[in-house]
């Protein structure tokens, strides 16, 4: 394992970590912003996870960088979404 | 062919970090609870990373200073968890 | 934004204290401590309807600031039991803002920050016991 696989499963797992917390408010609360950045941060530690893959499978590759990035992308979409129609309420 | 969606890519990303950091700020100011200053920072850092990723037209991501950064960033979202956890100290 | 008014009295109104009638019921209870009070009488005595006054006092009892002595089967009555020192010495601070600066205590209760700001920074406690 090099340091690089270590430190996107570690980003990976803070992002879902976040994602479990604001999913569990979420629950209790039933306040929108809380799933909408609870995705956000679920699409956060997917696109990691995805870079360790790719990082261990197609060493030196970048075959799926733009498939990586589509997780990323949806949940910052989302958590600006949340952000801004929810983040007021 | 791929490779032009790259910069298109990092410059959204970017953007959307950003944008999320305004927020956080925003609400930093408002409840002035430190836990949204450390999330703008991080999602800063964040959009920093893939900035310098367009300017640098380096998309390799095993380099040190692309997972500096995001170890830096997700470093900083750790603490704030911590941080929140931490019992408060009377005055 | 008040700087006369202290930051953990702020933190204490916006976690746990919705109105200023919740402040001035909160009040009512740390005036009259050690002795309880049920919600009939404190509804009396805020001239509130009943089942207002038992709402908010449900909102104070959730919040570890009041607790229920049950007297008799159907009697209940309600004392200041903050649920730690901190919570103690917050509201202490209130009793103060309250007398010297009712005004810009009023501005802190209601120039709060939207309530999915507070419930994304809550989320993050891993255990739910109030400050």
């Amino acid at each position: 394992m090099r340091i690089a696989d270590v430190v996107y499963l570690l980003c990976a797992l803070t992002s879902f970590a976040a994602a479990a917390l604001l999913a569990r408010g979420y629950w209790q609360s039933r306040t929108r912003l809380l799933l909408w950045s609870s995705l956000c941060f679920a699409g956060l530690a997917l696109s990691n996870f995805l870079l360790v893959l790719d990082l261990t499978l197609f060493p030196g590759d970048l075959e799926l960088f733009v498939i990586r990035q589509v997780p990323a992308l949806i949940g910052l979409a989302l958590l600006l979404y949340g952000l801004i129609w929810d983040g007021a309420d | 062919m791929r490779a032009a969606l790259f910069p298109l890519i990092a410059g959204m990303l970017a953007a959307g970090y950003f944008v999320a950091t305004l927020f956080f700020l925003r609400f930093w100011k408002e409840t002035r609870d430190r836990l949204f200053l450390q999330f703008g920072v991080a999602f800063a850092l964040l959009g920093v990373q893939r900035i310098v990723s367009v300017v640098a037209m380096q998309w390799a991501e095993n380099t040190l200073w692309v997972y500096g950064l995001r170890l830096l960033a997700f470093l900083l979202i750790l603490y704030a968890i911590i941080d929140k956890n931490r019992p408060a100290r009377p005055r | 934004m008040s700087v006369v008014i202290p930051e953990r009295v702020r933190r204490l109104v916006h976690e746990h204290l919705p109105s200023m009638e919740h402040v001035e019921l909160l009040l009512l209870f740390v005036n009259a401590d050690p002795e309880p009070r049920s919600a009939t009488e404190a509804a009396r005595q805020l001239q509130v309807e009943v089942d207002v006054t038992e709402k908010r006092i449900a909102h104070l009892v959730a919040s570890g600031l009041i607790v229920s002595e049950m007297v008799s089967p159907g009697y209940e009555r309600f004392r200041f039991q903050p649920s730690g020192l901190a919570l103690r010495q917050s509201v202490e601070d209130l009793v103060e803002a309250y007398r010297s600066r009712p005004v810009s205590l009023i501005r802190v209760v209601y120039e709060r920050p939207p309530e999915s700001a507070q419930r994304f920074a809550d989320a993050f406690r891993l255990r739910k016991d109030p400050e």
